[in-house]
């Protein structure tokens, strides 16, 4: 009431078109989170098995709070995205968004004259400013936004319940982790009618555990029992690129018979409306491609699986990498069975 | 929940503006900014007892279904279950559709809060630098939920048809929809924090 009674004598200034153009789209900053799902039963169902009989999973041990937190026992909130380099929800011209490549170039990876929808991560900051990736590990790069205390510790824990009488547990709690620089772009492809889109997920985490029991059930007490199944990944990061929007986005479809598609097209044989090309141009596109196309790095400095140690039945795997990763085509099919 | 906001809504008709009312200037107008809110406390229930679209049949067998009627349990369910809220999408002219199936159930929430915030401070030293308002969307701490369900499934169609029955009856046999996963969950989920938006460029 007070609102509408009080009269707005302020004039009203029009923005000028510096003003409007400035303003693409929000910023968001994640302060104080802590988000516990302890105390809710969630089940996930329609995953059959070869008889086609529900194979229900339930998801427990849900956390995410800050780093430090002991597995989830000890939860804290925690501040993500920051203020400078927040979470963004943004409508941006094609060749206006970019990419950092991975050596340290950004470039443009997106169709010109398009609107892209972009939903982004902290972004990824070159020289000053940049912050250690993983801490104490400097091969993960020194370019990531969120600094250590703006970093999570998240954990789920999910339950197999693959018969009566028999559970498959599988318990998983990251430390430490990032994903600076992750994104996912949308737009509208004309010649091939429908949505199409790049995204790129970085996964920076300090370490990952994998558990194969529920802590506290039986041999799964004493923490030799627990690392006895556990499998370790130390100092691990992923940067997973999918599409390159220039000649080859990814196509997320479901088919006219009602079945899921993901595929990234071959980049040089057609063009996005079924003709050939001639040869300059594919040679043309696949320079380009080759040159500016994201990679898929995946990197474990160490990965172990139980105590490490041979004399206990444990084993260690030391450094895994899989670098420089470009995929040419891919599509994968969803069928019934 | 309800009777607080009656008790409030009612001290608000009750107390008397006596007070005239004065226009701001352009000044106190200016200074004025972060000095009120929105505190909710809600409870939504989405198809807790069925949707119009289908009644609920008294088998899961699809066969023996009428042209009106939809079960959704889990496959191997002994009883029929009601169906919820479907929301279909097609991205490709020629395509299929993504289907958001059998949406339902009770949430309720206390405290979730809204206001602006001036944020000049804090935040690791960033705060000052920043000197903007913020649009705050505070969590409410507790997110309870009973018998919330979601599918998440591909389809040929955007509405559901029953693929058991002949076109004559009401069904679809070239009818295709599978699910990718569907979830159910109850209980409380702990939601602590505050959401900041502003504008970015």
């Amino acid at each position: 009431m007070l609102v509408l009674g009080s009269f707005a004598h302020a004039d009203l200034q029009p923005l000028d078109d510096a003003e409007m153009s400035a303003v693409q789209g929000a910023g968001f900053v994640l302060d104080g989170i802590l988000l516990d799902g302890s105390g809710a039963t969630i089940t996930i169902n329609d995953i059959n098995n070869a008889a086609g009989q529900n194979v229900p999973i339930s998801v427990k041990e849900f956390y995410l709070g800050a780093a430090g937190s002991n597995k989830g026992a000890n939860l804290n909130p925690v501040n993500i995205g920051r203020l400078d380099h927040p979470f963004e929800i943004t409508l941006g011209k094609g060749e206006t968004l970019r990419t950092l490549r991975d050596d340290g170039q950004w470039v443009q990876t997106t169709p010109s004259n398009l609107t892209v929808l972009e939903f982004k991560f902290p972004e990824r900051l070159t020289g000053a400013g940049g912050q250690g990736c993983i801490s104490g590990y400097a091969a993960a790069g020194s370019n990531c936004s969120s600094r250590a205390a703006e970093r999570v510790d998240l954990g789920i824990r999910f339950d197999f319940q693959v018969a009566a009488g028999r559970t498959d547990i599988i318990n998983l709690d990251i430390s430490e982790l990032v994903m600076d620089g992750s994104y996912l772009r949308l737009w509208g492809d004309d010649a091939r009618g429908q949505l199409v889109g790049e995204a790129r997920v970085n996964i920076f985490a300090k370490s990952m555990q994998l558990m194969s029991c529920a802590a506290g059930t039986a041999n799964c007490t004493t923490a030799q029992e627990q690392a006895a199944r556990t499998i370790t990944l130390s100092n691990a990061f992923a940067n997973i690129s999918l599409g390159y929007g220039k000649s080859q986005p990814l196509l997320f479809d479901v088919s006219s018979n009602g079945q899921f598609m993901l595929e990234l097209p071959n980049p040089v044989t057609r063009a996005a409306n079924g003709s050939a090309r001639p040869q300059a141009e594919r040679n043309a596109i696949a320079s380009d491609f080759y040159a500016n196309a994201p990679r898929t790095n995946i990197v474990i400095d160490s990965l172990r699986a139980g105590s490490g140690s041979f004399s206990t039945g444990g084993y260690n795997f030391g450094y895994n990498a899989v670098q420089g990763l470009s995929i040419n085509y891919l599509r994968a099919t969803s069928r019934d069975l | 929940m309800i009777s607080k906001a009656w008790v409030m809504s009612t001290v608000l008709l009750a107390i008397p503006a006596f007070a005239e009312m004065q226009p701001l200037d352009d000044a106190s107008l200016s200074a004025m900014n972060g000095q009120g809110g929105v505190y909710l406390s809600g409870e939504f229930s989405i198809n807790k007892d069925g949707g119009v679209l289908w009644s609920t049949p008294t088998s899961n067998n699809p066969s023996t279904w009428t042209s009106s009627q939809r079960s959704c349990a889990t496959a191997g369910a002994s009883t029929p279950e009601n169906c919820g809220m479907r929301v279909a999408i097609r991205s490709e002219a020629d395509g299929g559709w993504y289907v958001l199936d059998n949406l339902k159930g009770v949430f309720s929430f206390e405290g979730l809060t809204l206001r602006t915030r001036t944020v000049n401070s804090g935040f690791n030293g960033d705060g000052a630098g920043f000197n903007q308002d913020v649009l705050e969307f505070g969590l409410p701490n507790e997110v309870k939920f009973k018998d919330g369900s979601f599918a998440f499934g591909v389809a040929n169609q955007g509405g559901w048809q029953n693929r058991a029955l002949s076109v004559a009856n009401g069904g679809n046999p070239s009818y295709q929809q599978t699910n990718i996963f569907s979830a159910k969950i109850d209980g409380t989920i702990r939601m602590q924090g505050n959401v900041l938006v502003f504008p970015q460029n």
